[in-house]
């Protein structure tokens, strides 16, 4: 396809002229970069001497160019009419019956393309399930002859996710009834169902988790009734016990990709299988509908708190908790930059918690489901908090949090999240009542104004302003609205006995109010702000003036009615409630930033084994009098010696591979011997002058290396092709590494954001006209770095700490062109600014399409802010994870395919497609979810008190209600607004304290500090999921450790009877006392502070024992960590 | 009064007998479905004699319960961890054990005429040898790629590695464990190397066995699991009541035995105490002491740790500390023993091990399964090791000594951990695994391993007679000979 092609593409599609130049500029540069590297690579100094990227536009292409098969274009024609999924099956049936094949394809080779083509639809070609997910399909026999398929499951499948995993067999036995074979017959050799359950059970407990839980029966209901086999390579070093050495299942090892597509996707989306069953006509599946399905570790809202607090991770602090007053309220709607899994908090929160949390942090919270990211939004309600002197105040703001928190005694409550419409809408969940909240107060307000005053000034300023507590007073008497939410307390949330005991002040009038201490608990609960005078409570100034209104004005009678009911009656002023439901909210991973680096840092992909010591230095490895390598065999014949590049370095002329017969040992120029009838490998250990290569690297380059110089022990490729070595020189040179496929890369965890201020992101508005910005989102021209403008679809800003590397990773490349190619440089990029407009591709990690992105600016953060459509166009929503960031030149330079591992999975995580465009009705269907509505109407909150499904809301616009129309670009309003996008810390505590104990001590004073949590439940999960592994797992492992040499660092899993390495070094143990006491102090202050329980404090004292049983006594008190307080 | 007792009281009255209320008391706690049968044999062997009183006598010499004086209950401790262990520590403490381990086996191995032709595995390197000749050593690779296996092993001089073509010692090497010591019979291949012709393992020579004098028997448990919710209490209070019932067997009991797992312990594997009755290690075995209590004190009684039981898990334990429970320290019939342990009851000699290695070695070698633990003990037996392979699931603590090798050869081996109580014998060694007294837990249902619990075997010391009781309702669950 040519950049003409891309533009076509795009013409036929309803925009606004300013995205088309948009588009334009972005295929306009894409392809100029293509065209600069081309030329660089077609120098062939290299050692590949083409871009491999392809160029992908939508998800045809992507299935094309992926499996190199020519579809693309019947497949659009297909997709148009079809949609996805049944296209899927429509092109499988097609390949199976031999369309698309070479004429001499198999009928086994037919089906395996039929069913991986099939599972790229669906899974839209973006990620390698269908390469390398599926090992092979095979035509088996069964025992009584009859043929059969079986599809065999890799590891990589989990990319693919549950249902489109699951999907997978549906294809196959699609293409299956096309070929006319047979059904695949279970347990005619031996006990296969038996097998899966004992194996699926053994992979839980030693390998890793599953998303659900299911039971053995639905385990054997499938295995039994299956009309596919589902087979699998084994992927975890786990053996069953009972059913080894089966006829048909060659490994005894655990199959994690065949039981995560038998837990996750046929058990577990059973009901979601059963609709493609149903769209697709497929029969023979009826069998499906008796699954028990998914089991849900506890319906109740108890049991799902209990199991939350239960994965409580140390040093990853709780700050709420579910449905329990002071926990984080919930409230409905989307700022700027939350939305499509990123949600709301004060930003006062995090100041006042010691930034425990920081922009972009993952947290686990309870509702809507699965994981959030934060984002600050100041816009909604703050915390309230009681201070050391016993008085309660509301913080009103960020500087006001500053100026008391070292007061602070505990958060009683914690203020609201911001949780987006669409969030529920995307994890289909039920909508949980509104708190009545401003917007709330607000529409019905303009409700009554437009039935009764239409045009009353005075009413209608309320609708951009809170009222004063006199006016909201009046209005509420008058026109019979509730309170504003402003002057409510949570009077929803005490009892009438507690409203008896508020009715008994020691003193009341309209200004001041004083309570006897014994009421404190009430009005902390109702979180209302009071002063503690000698023991005597006193409401001043406007919660006296609530006060007296509500309760003192006229007399409740206390009934059977609730609180706000109540005082509704009493005082003529109606009570609405306040709290609606906490959110419990946990720590997960910290927000991230940072550049990609191999394990060990490695500046080039050169195999140097041993020879560099430990830290690979490819300096040091020069020394050697004869260096030996094992790489490939690219000769220059000319000069007769080896070279990395096509072309030879000192010569100039083309080289060439020579194979080498690992039997007969014979020189070949085919990768076959024919001789021995065996494939012949075209790498060998052999002699290689690293010290005059370098020198002449070092040379051309002009860059001198520096110690070390570090190269890779040895290369995972199956040719063992190695990099050049002056990458290496100027990578090093400008503090960059590379990853194992030859690219510079950083991660940074996703954020979405719909609009920015110019002020947010540190570019100017000169920059920004020149970027396309020349309005804001109200229409007016650009002036003002405060005024707000919407991004565009593939505009990113990313963390500052990221540009500058990508600002080094440019003039790497310019270096790269000069010298080593021998061409133009390309960036010209100085400085941060100069790389404004840039482009760079994005990354998800399970994938291997790079989505094109342009910068516009840096924040403070640690995370990568982009539009949802651009998330998601690589397969990601924000719920906390990071992607990769790749100058796209770089990409292109320097990424090949060859440097990657052949073996499973190894495909994953790399550029092999780019796509140059996101179109928003091209993207995943979450990002369809997103709501871009200004305001949440009265309907919708009447909605939340029927707690139905978000699915079943209409009155909420979301970006699909806009596909293919031209607003389906632009105009994504939001309905509260923020100042800021982060506090004074960019990064979380988490990632900034040095050890766990330190984090764990940061939990352990949160939980104090955050009135909704409980300490010492905190303190027993820490205890069970940390500590006491961590005692019991060093324990048993001293006693079965291995030992490493001090000298060689090779390791041994006993110690060797001649009690020394074999380089004759001394060895010593991974594992010492202090390892495995590392937290027994810690743990046993804590069963005696905490009151953790008989069952937990026996187990700490019983690990005590036992390590006093395994190593003696211990000599006089240890003090091995810095004490704890 | 019990229908049966009536029954037989009412049988001896008719035919003229008085009955001495002594003899009443005993007849009380025979067992009902035998009251009928003993009654009319001693009304008739009375009549014969013409004399119409049954007394205490009587009825003693009937049921063979007259407490027998001359069936002795003489235990001896040959070999005891306990106070040998925490010895040594990291690299010193492996040293030291694997040096013992190999010496000791080496001696173990000397009394084989091959073993003057040994060689260090240093004096081998890569010479030609003309004459086959012997290396030893632990097997630290066994390795099996298309029809070739290659075997590492290691001697103090350093390591030997040859390569085994014959199909017939491939499988034998096959079976080998991990860290194992074993000697080889070898030759220079035709390349270079070496070829492995013959395996020769320490193994149990031939030998006569040690007999009681007196009558005496023992029982074998293990595997209690006490305060698990699954453990079969109530069958459990049967099978100690029984042993002091005037059952002829259970009156010539003199010994109990139980290998480990006595309680279920806490904190053993995550979310344990949702499946415990009791919380503490302290409640548990509080409540093991009450159980055991009711057993005659005539009765020795000899506890050794499990990997459930409070101390430390790592080969070898020491007795389950005294901390814990000093009530059955004190007891004057209860010894408490570590694991392994060798003790000698009338002269027998018994080798107890809970039987932690089993694990690992049903893993790695092909041919053996949960299912026939007996099998596994001939393995342990022949590598005249309790717990050969090293690094894996069982911890071994790097003691001086390597107190694991077997170096008494016993007349009894007596293994439990895998819940399933089986007998068999090899070598004129008699190998009890004792199975368990808890129910299938679902830990177990989800692996797919069956228990059949609720059997006590018992031996006679002096015919080496074997008798079960078996106290599961369930009629699969048998005991496997």
């Amino acid at each position: 396809m040519s950049e003409n092609d891309a533009i076509s593409r795009i013409s036929d599609i309803k925009m606004p002229d300013y995205y088309l130049d948009y588009y334009t500029s972005l295929s306009d540069e894409t392809y100029s970069i293509f065209e600069h590297a081309a030329s660089a690579k077609s120098s062939l100094v290299d050692s590949s001497g083409i871009i491999e990227p392809k160029i992908a536009f939508d998800l045809a292409d992507r299935v094309a160019k992926m499996h190199e098969i020519d579809i693309a274009d019947p497949l659009r024609e297909i997709l148009k009419i079809n949609g996805k999924e049944l296209s899927a099956l429509i092109l499988a049936k097609e390949i199976a019956l031999g369309k698309y094949c070479l004429p001499d394809a198999t009928l086994e080779d037919k089906l395996d393309l039929a069913v991986r083509v099939g599972l790229a639809i669906i899974t839209e070609g973006v990620t390698i399930a269908p390469l390398q997910g599926i090992s092979e399909v095979k035509i088996k026999k069964n025992k009584d002859g009859t043929e059969y398929l079986s599809v065999s499951i890799a590891g990589p499948m989990r990319s693919a996710g549950g249902t489109e995993s699951a999907v997978t067999l549906l294809i196959a036995d699609h293409v299956r009834k096309i070929a006319g074979l047979s059904k695949f017959q279970a347990n005619s050799f031996d006990d296969e169902t038996g097998r899966f359950v004992e194996e699926l059970r053994i992979y839980e407990r030693e390998a890793s988790s599953f998303q659900f839980h299911i039971l053995d029966e639905d385990i054997e209901h499938v295995i039994s009734n299956l009309p596919v086999e589902l087979a699998g390579v084994d992927t975890d070093p786990y053996e069953v016990v009972n059913h080894k050495g089966m006829a048909r299942i060659k490994t005894d090892r655990v199959r994690g990709g065949a039981l995560r597509v038998l837990n996750d996707g046929l058990i577990g989306r059973s009901k979601k299988l059963l609709k493609r069953i149903e769209l697709y006509n497929l029969d023979g599946w009826e069998w499906l509908n008796d699954l028990k399905g998914a089991v849900q570790t506890g319906d109740n809202q108890e049991d799902a708190a209990a199991k939350r607090m239960r994965e409580v991770i140390t040093g990853r602090s709780v700050l709420s908790m579910p449905n329990k007053l002071g926990g984080f309220r919930l409230r409905y709607g989307r700022s700027c930059n939350t939305g499509f899994a990123a949600v709301g908090i004060h930003p006062v929160i995090a100041e006042i918690l010691d930034h425990t949390i920081a922009v972009g942090t993952q947290i686990k919270i309870d509702i809507p489901g699965k994981g959030a990211t934060v984002a600050f939004v100041d816009s909604i309600d703050t915390p309230t908090v009681r201070l050391n002197n016993g008085s309660v105040v509301k913080i009103r703001d960020v500087k006001h949090g500053l100026e008391i928190k070292n007061d602070i005694e505990k958060i009683l409550h914690l203020g609201d999240i911001l949780i987006s419409f669409g969030d529920f809408l995307e994890n289909n969940a039920q909508l949980v009542p509104s708190a009545f909240v401003e917007e709330f107060w607000i529409e019905e307000l303009k409700q009554k104004i437009e039935k009764y005053e239409p045009n009353d000034q005075v009413l209608n300023q309320f609708l951009n302003k809170i009222p004063t507590l006199d006016e909201a007073l009046k209005i509420s008497l008058d026109f019979k609205i509730p309170l504003h939410p402003h002057y409510l307390y949570f009077w929803d949330k005490i009892s009438s006995e507690d409203l008896l005991k508020l009715l008994e002040p020691k003193k009341v009038n309209e200004t001041s109010i004083e309570y006897s201490i014994q009421v404190k608990k009430i009005l902390e609960n109702l979180g209302t702000p009071h002063k503690v005078e000698n023991e005597t409570l006193i409401l001043e100034h406007q919660e006296a003036k609530i006060f007296f209104n509500l309760l003192f004005r006229e007399k409740p009678t206390i009934s059977d009615l609730s609180v706000p009911k109540i005082l509704s009656q009493s005082s003529g002023i109606q009570i609405r409630n306040k709290f609606s439901t906490s959110i419990g909210v946990r720590i997960g991973r910290p927000e991230k930033a940072a550049p990609r680096q191999m394990k060990p840092p490695t500046h080039v992909l050169f195999p140097i084994s041993d020879k560099g010591g430990p830290t690979r230095d490819l300096l040091k490895a020069s020394r050697n009098e004869h260096f030996f390598a094992n790489i490939i065999n690219r000769l220059c014949t000319k000069c007769n010696q080896p070279s990395i590049g096509i072309r030879c370095s000192i010569c100039g002329i083309k080289t060439s591979i020579i194979y080498r017969c690992s039997n007969c040992r014979d020189t070949l120029n085919e990768p076959f011997c024919e001789k021995c009838k065996r494939k012949a490998p075209a790498h060998s250990h052999q002699a290689f002058p690293l010290k005059s290569r370098l020198l002449l690297a070092q040379e051309k380059m002009g860059i001198r290396a520096k110690e070390p110089f570090k190269g890779v022990k040895e290369l995972i490729n199956q040719d063992k092709i190695a990099e050049p070595l002056e990458k290496g020189l100027v990578r090093q040179n400008f503090g960059l590494t590379t990853f194992k496929d030859g690219t510079v890369r950083c991660d940074a965890t996703n954020s979405p954001l719909t609009q920015f201020k110019p002020s947010w992101i540190g570019t100017s508005i000169e920059k920004l006209k020149e970027l396309g910005y020349s309005h804001d989102v109200d229409g007016k021209p650009l002036e003002s770095i405060d005024q707000i403008i919407e991004i565009r679809m593939q505009d990113v800003i990313i963390p500052n700490e990221i540009g500058k590397y990508l600002v080094n990773t440019c003039k790497y490349v310019d270096v790269l062109l000069e010298k080593f190619y021998g061409k133009s440089s390309f960036y010209n990029v100085k400085n941060l600014e100069e790389l404004v407009g840039h482009l760079i591709i994005g990354l998800a990690p399970h994938t291997s399409v790079g989505i094109v992105g342009r910068i516009i600016g840096y924040t403070e953060t640690h995370v990568c802010f982009g539009t949802p459509n651009w998330h998601s166009a690589k397969r990601r929503d924000a719920d906390g994870d990071a992607d990769s960031i790749i100058l796209l030149m770089d990409s292109l330079l320097n990424f090949s395919r060859q440097f990657l591992s052949d073996r499973i999975g190894g495909l994953m995580d790399a550029p092999l497609l780019i796509q140059p465009h996101v179109l928003p009705h091209e993207s995943q269907p979450q990002a369809h979810n997103l709501e871009v509505t200004k305001i949440l109407p009265l309907e919708f909150f009447e909605s939340t008190f029927e707690q139905v499904k978000a699915s079943d809301v209409s009155s909420i616009e979301i970006i699909k209600s806009r596909l293919d129309t031209e607003r389906q670009f632009y105009d994504y309003h939001f309905t509260h607004s923020t100042l800021s996008l982060t506090t004074s810390k960019s990064r979380s505590a988490y990632s900034t304290l040095g050890s766990m104990l330190d984090k764990f001590d940061m939990q352990v004073r949160n939980a104090e500090l955050i009135n909704v949590v409980n300490p010492a439940e905190l303190v027993s999960n820490v205890i069970s999921t940390h500590l006491v592994p961590d005692l019991m797992g060093n324990l048993r492992a001293y006693a079965r450790q291995s030992f490493r040499c001090t000298a060689c660092g090779k390791s041994y899993r006993r110690m060797p009877l001649i009690q020394t390495c074999v380089c004759g070094h001394k060895l010593i143990a991974t594992i010492t006392r202090g390892s495995v006491e590392k937290y027994l102090k810690l743990a046993k202050r804590l069963v005696e502070k905490y009151d953790v329980g008989e069952y937990q404090k026996g187990r700490i004292h019983a690990l005590s024992d036992e390590i006093e049983l395994v190593f003696g006594k211990s000599r006089g008190d240890q003090s091995l960590l810095s004490d704890y307080s | 009064m019990k229908k049966e007792l009536s029954f037989a009281l009412n049988y001896a009255l008719n035919k003229g007998f008085q009955i001495h209320p002594d003899a009443f008391k005993i007849l009380e706690n025979v067992d009902v479905k035998k009251l009928e049968k003993i009654i009319k044999e001693i009304v008739r062997e009375k009549t014969r004699q013409k004399l119409f009183q049954i007394n205490q006598d009587d009825l003693e010499t009937y049921l063979g319960i007259k407490e027998d004086l001359s069936l002795k209950n003489e235990v001896k401790i040959l070999s005891d961890p306990t106070s040998k262990i925490t010895s040594g520590e990291g690299v010193k403490g492996y040293n030291a054990l694997f040096s013992s381990r190999f010496n000791k086996l080496k001696r173990i191995i000397s009394d084989r005429p091959e073993s003057k032709l040994l060689k260090s595995a240093a004096s081998l390197k890569n010479a030609k040898i003309d004459d086959d000749q012997y290396v030893c050593g632990l097997v630290s690779i066994r390795n099996s790629e298309r029809n070739i296996t290659k075997i590492v092993l290691e001697d103090p001089s350093g390591s030997f590695e040859g390569i085994i073509f014959d199909e017939e010692l491939q499988k034998t090497a096959g079976t080998l464990l991990i860290d194992q010591f074993v000697m080889a019979r070898i030759g220079s291949a035709k390349n270079s190397g070496y070829i492995i012709k013959d395996i020769i393992l320490p193994d149990i020579p031939e030998q006569a066995k040690n007999k009681s004098e007196s009558d005496a028997y023992a029982v074998f448990l293990s595997d209690l699991h006490i305060g698990s919710k699954y453990f079969m209490e109530e069958e459990f209070s049967d099978f100690v009541s029984w042993i002091s019932s005037p059952d002829p067997v259970a009156k010539k009991i003199r010994f109990v035995l139980i290998g480990g797992d006595i309680v279920d312990g806490v904190g053993i594997y995550p979310n344990q105490n949702k499946e415990l009755v009791c919380q503490t290690i302290q409640e548990q075995l509080k409540k093991a002491e009450d159980l055991i209590d009711k057993i005659p004190k005539n009765v020795k009684i000899i506890i050794m740790p499990g990997n459930h039981d409070p101390g430390r898990r790592a080969l070898p334990q020491p007795a389950i500390p005294k901390k814990y429970n000093s009530g059955l320290w004190e007891r004057e019939n209860v010894i408490m023993v570590g694991n392994p342990a060798v003790v000698s009851l009338n002269g027998v000699i018994v080798s107890m091990f809970h039987g932690q290695s089993i694990d690992d070695i049903v893993k790695t070698t092909p041919g053996l399964s949960y299912d026939r633990p007996t099998n596994v003990m001939k393995h342990l037996l022949r590598a005249r090791h309790l717990s050969p392979i090293y690094g894996s699931q069982t911890p071994i603590a790097p003691e001086m000594e390597d107190l694991m090798v077997i170096q008494d050869i016993p007349d009894i081996f007596h293994v439990g951990h895998v819940h399933r109580a089986q007998l068999d014998m090899y070598k004129g060694i008699l190998l009890i695994n004792s199975g368990s007294w808890q129910k299938q837990t679902p830990f177990q249902a989800s692996v797919g391993m069956t228990p059949n619990p609720g059997i006590a075997i018992i031996v006679n010391l002096k015919t080496f007679q074997v008798f079960h009781e078996n106290y599961s309702s369930n009629l699969d669950n048998i005991l496997q000979t």
